[in-house]
């Protein structure tokens, strides 16, 4: 089964993780950046930061990792906690210990997120706004259209719709690279198993998986700086909803991003050569993480303007105990994810009606759609009439998913050896025990004196039966009827 | 003396198990019953296994005839 | 259904709305300018505020300034038409929007504040503030956001930058603040920052399970904020941290407002000193 697109907070992580030491050094030099890696740190690794940000100056204080640990309670759970905090912070190489056992923060981080805190400095990190305003300047509601529009380009580009235009070349090496769509027999692109995963996220998500494939694609092909990319990234993640920034203040590889960054909807200009753009709502949301409670918290109160766009961001999904599926949505592309797993009944002006059967949901799972990508897409895109409900999805509908999917598994089938025929139990334990100590027993019988081995252990477990029986062989088989196949067994056929 | 046979193993619930016994009459599958979950069974016959299970679990599943929508 | 909406339990993902109510009694803040000026703290405050809008994304703040004779709303405020008028100082390259927008207004609002000196000078009470007023403006505002907040994400708590003594007078008003806020599980953190210590804000942090202190060293004003009130609700589950030992419960009696060490409880639950 493939595995899922992980959430992106950990992809994100993950990707930062891999860089080398003077690259995140480099990356630390901007304060938007750091702000942007310090939100993705677990909890309590923001709080060691914060409190440790601010000690230079009054007095220079040593503290050993034995310092820090009083900080935190002296229970199982709080120190685990602290420990993959402090694990995490060396990783990024925010917080290491130095030969003397002291705990340091990385200097450049240090400063440049004390800037970014106390507005010193001048880094011009978060975007430099035009000096001229601009004359007729593009409401929310428009960015947002925008935004959608070009994002969905790409998402119906994916699933095939047609009257959908070819996406520019950046769309196509990454998704071609990220194998969410592959050359068919025709030469022509299809979805694969990756991409029908890929729809079933959430778009915050589904922007950052495709900006992480772009940052491959940036450092191989297009021979950009990944510093200059991720930061460019994590600006765009800072910069306000509505306003406007100036091109001029980019660097000549910013500039080129933000043609691409432009073409999946990122980012919105007037024309190509404008001297101003408008990051959009899917860039200013790209460090927030929880994207789906975010709007559906605080949109109630400010972005009742938003329109379409918000109605989908906030959820659309109604799931009756019957299995019956009321999505409140015009989007075609919302339609075609949904016919992933559903049956569609009837299509209203503003609502579908459809379907969750034992067949639909077998097709999705043969696409390799996992039950629960099923799930968690229902569960993220609920109405906010279904989130007032506890659970919020009716369990009879998650659990007959689930139980869907475990019937197309009621095999599962290893390759293997068995051994058996072991004269005695004595025997029978030494080999058993030997082998399980090494976790290659699949399957055990002490009343039938079997046991199965895998195929990578079983070389493993045949030399060291030899073995046993070659030291009984030379003990000049005194142990009568304790030996694995004694003397005058001959060998044991290992076949 | 020690004896080694290579082949799959198989985890399965008593139905599926009873399927294969089914399909172990015409042709030699199963070489050894371990217990209630697991057979022991010739790999090259486990895809055909798989196919059958599959064909004969899907013939046994009834459908209830859900409330049609009402036009269409 | 809000008052099944769970407050204690605080998750990974919640968002925190610190309401932060600073007391800006001018004439105590003179008082104490050699060690820590009220200008100095404020400096202090606001990089402490963004540090808590800089732990997450969707964290909240609201300011309150609790003056004499009067309490203010210093952020968020409902319509701030001063600070867009001048578009080319809305955006600042250097600082992080929402900082920005935050300081800037916390800035602007607290001059206002200390132009105004009509209340200050028809007010006979000058020794204290309006923490009563103060504290019931931020338990009616975090109310509010929980109640437009369907689903229960957002966790408030209250933190009191406290330099006046307390008020006799005050004290029936404060109690019914702490009950409310212990009832919506909200802590109240006191920091005193100046003047000896206050009871009162004691026991508030006592009953709502917030933290009281004492600021030791004025320059460390933000160090110490930083270690010790900044802790969303989520991280204080698995932090040791110092609080204050003895909490001492004495109360003013209802009738002439004083401080007692013996009161008499009516069947209503009033406090008499029984004094003619």
């Amino acid at each position: 089964m493939p595995t899922a697109v992980t959430h992106f907070k950990t992809n994100i992580y993950e990707c930062l993780e891999a860089l080398p030491k003077p690259t995140l050094d480099q990356l630390y030099k901007e304060p938007a950046t750091c702000l942007a890696i310090f939100r993705l740190l677990p909890p309590l690794a923001r709080q060691l930061v914060m409190s440790l940000l601010f000690t230079q100056p009054i007095s220079p204080v040593n503290l050993t990792q034995s310092d820090l640990r009083l900080w935190v309670k002296n229970e199982e759970e709080a120190l685990a906690k602290f420990h993959e905090a402090l694990d995490k912070l060396s990783k990024l190489s925010i917080m290491t210990t130095d030969s003397s056992g002291y705990i340091q923060i990385n200097s450049s981080f240090r400063e440049r997120f004390q800037d970014c805190l106390t507005g010193g400095g001048d880094h011009q990190s978060f975007g430099v706004s035009c000096e001229r305003p601009a004359k007729d300047k593009p409401d929310i509601a428009f960015l947002d259209r925008h935004a959608m529009k070009q994002w969905e380009e790409i998402l119906h580009f994916m699933v095939g719709t047609e009257s959908t235009r070819q996406p520019s070349a950046a769309v196509l090496k990454v998704v071609t690279r990220a194998k969410l769509m592959k050359e068919g027999k025709d030469k022509q692109l299809m979805i694969t198993n990756k991409g029908f995963q890929f729809l079933l996220q959430d778009v915050n998500t589904q922007v950052w998986a495709f900006l992480i494939q772009y940052l491959d694609i940036a450092d191989e092909l297009l021979h950009m700086n990944v510093v200059e990319v991720l930061n460019f990234f994590f600006m765009l993640g800072s910069l306000e909803l509505g306003m406007d920034y100036s091109v001029e203040a980019l660097t000549p590889t910013q500039k080129q991003l933000l043609d691409d960054l432009a073409n999946f909807g990122l980012a919105y200009r007037r024309k190509k050569g404008s001297s101003r753009y408008y990051p959009t709502r899917l860039a200013t949301t790209l460090t927030s993480g929880n994207s789906a409670v975010v709007s559906s918290a605080v949109s109630s109160s400010t972005s009742t303007t938003t329109g379409d766009d918000g109605a989908t961001e906030q959820g659309f999904i109604i799931v009756e105990t019957n299995y019956k599926l009321y999505a409140y949505t015009e989007s075609k592309l919302q339609i075609s994810v949904l016919r992933l797993f559903c049956e569609l009944q009837t299509r209203f002006a503003n609502m579908v009606y459809a379907l969750i059967t034992r067949d639909s949901v077998r097709k999705a799972l043969k696409h390799g759609i996992t039950a629960n990508q099923i799930i968690s897409y229902l569960t993220s895109h609920a109405h906010p009439q279904m989130k007032k409900q506890t659970p919020l999805l009716p369990p009879t509908v998650v659990d007959q998913i689930r139980l869907w999917e475990m019937e197309r598994n009621r095999l599962v089938a290893t390759e293997c050896h068995l051994y058996k025929e072991f004269r005695n139990q004595g025997d029978y334990e030494m080999v058993l025990r030997h082998a399980t100590n090494l976790g290659f027993v699949i399957w055990s019988n002490a009343k039938k004196r079997m046991f199965s081995v895998t195929e990578e252990g079983h070389e493993h477990v045949r030399n060291y039966i030899k073995k046993k029986i070659a030291q009984r062989k030379t003990n000049g088989g005194g142990e009568a009827g304790s030996g694995i196949g004694t003397p005058n067994n001959g060998s044991p056929s290992v076949r | 003396m020690v004896k080694v046979l290579k082949g799959v193993i198989i985890k399965c619930d008593s139905t599926v198990k009873q399927v294969i016994y089914k399909l172990n009459e015409r042709k030699q599958i199963i070489i050894e019953d371990l217990d209630d979950t697991h057979l022991f069974i010739n790999e090259k016959e486990l895809e055909e296994v798989k196919i059958e299970v599959e064909k004969l679990l899907e013939e046994n599943t009834y459908k209830t005839d859900l409330p049609p929508p009402s036009d269409k | 259904m809000n008052a099944l909406k769970d407050t204690a339990t605080v998750n990974e993902d919640d968002a925190n709305l610190l309401v932060l109510i600073i007391d800006t009694n001018p004439l105590i803040w003179t008082k104490s300018a050699k060690s820590l000026s009220l200008k100095e703290a404020l400096r202090h405050l606001l990089v402490f505020i963004n540090a808590h809008l800089a732990l997450k994304h969707d964290n909240e703040v609201a300011v309150i300034a609790s003056h004499i004779g009067v309490s203010k709303f210093l952020y968020p405020i409902p319509n701030p038409s001063r600070l867009s008028e001048n578009t080319d100082q809305a955006v600042d390259s250097n600082l992080y929007q929402r900082f920005k927008v935050v300081n800037d207004q916390v800035i602007s609002n607290m001059k206002d504040l200390f132009e105004d000196v009509s209340t200050l000078n028809s007010y006979p009470d000058k020794a204290s503030s309006m923490i009563a007023g103060a504290l019931s403006m931020a338990l009616c505002y975090t109310n509010r956001i929980m109640r437009a907040d369907e689903i229960g994400h957002i966790k408030p708590r209250i933190l009191i930058i406290s330099i006046s003594p307390d008020s006799p007078y005050q004290y029936i008003s404060i109690m019914n603040c702490i009950f409310s806020a212990q009832k919506l599980g909200i802590p109240i953190d006191v920091c005193k920052v100046h003047s000896e210590e206050t009871v009162f804000l004691k026991q508030a942090a006592h009953l709502t399970g917030g933290r009281y202190l004492k600021l030791q060293i004025p320059q460390g004003f933000l160090q110490f904020l930083m270690i010790t009130f900044l802790p969303d609700r989520f991280t204080r589950n698995y932090q040791c941290l110092p609080g204050e030992e003895k909490v001492d419960f004495s109360a003013s009696c209802f009738c002439h407002k004083k401080m007692i060490d013996i009161g008499f409880l009516s069947s209503i639950r009033t406090v008499f000193n029984l004094q003619i």
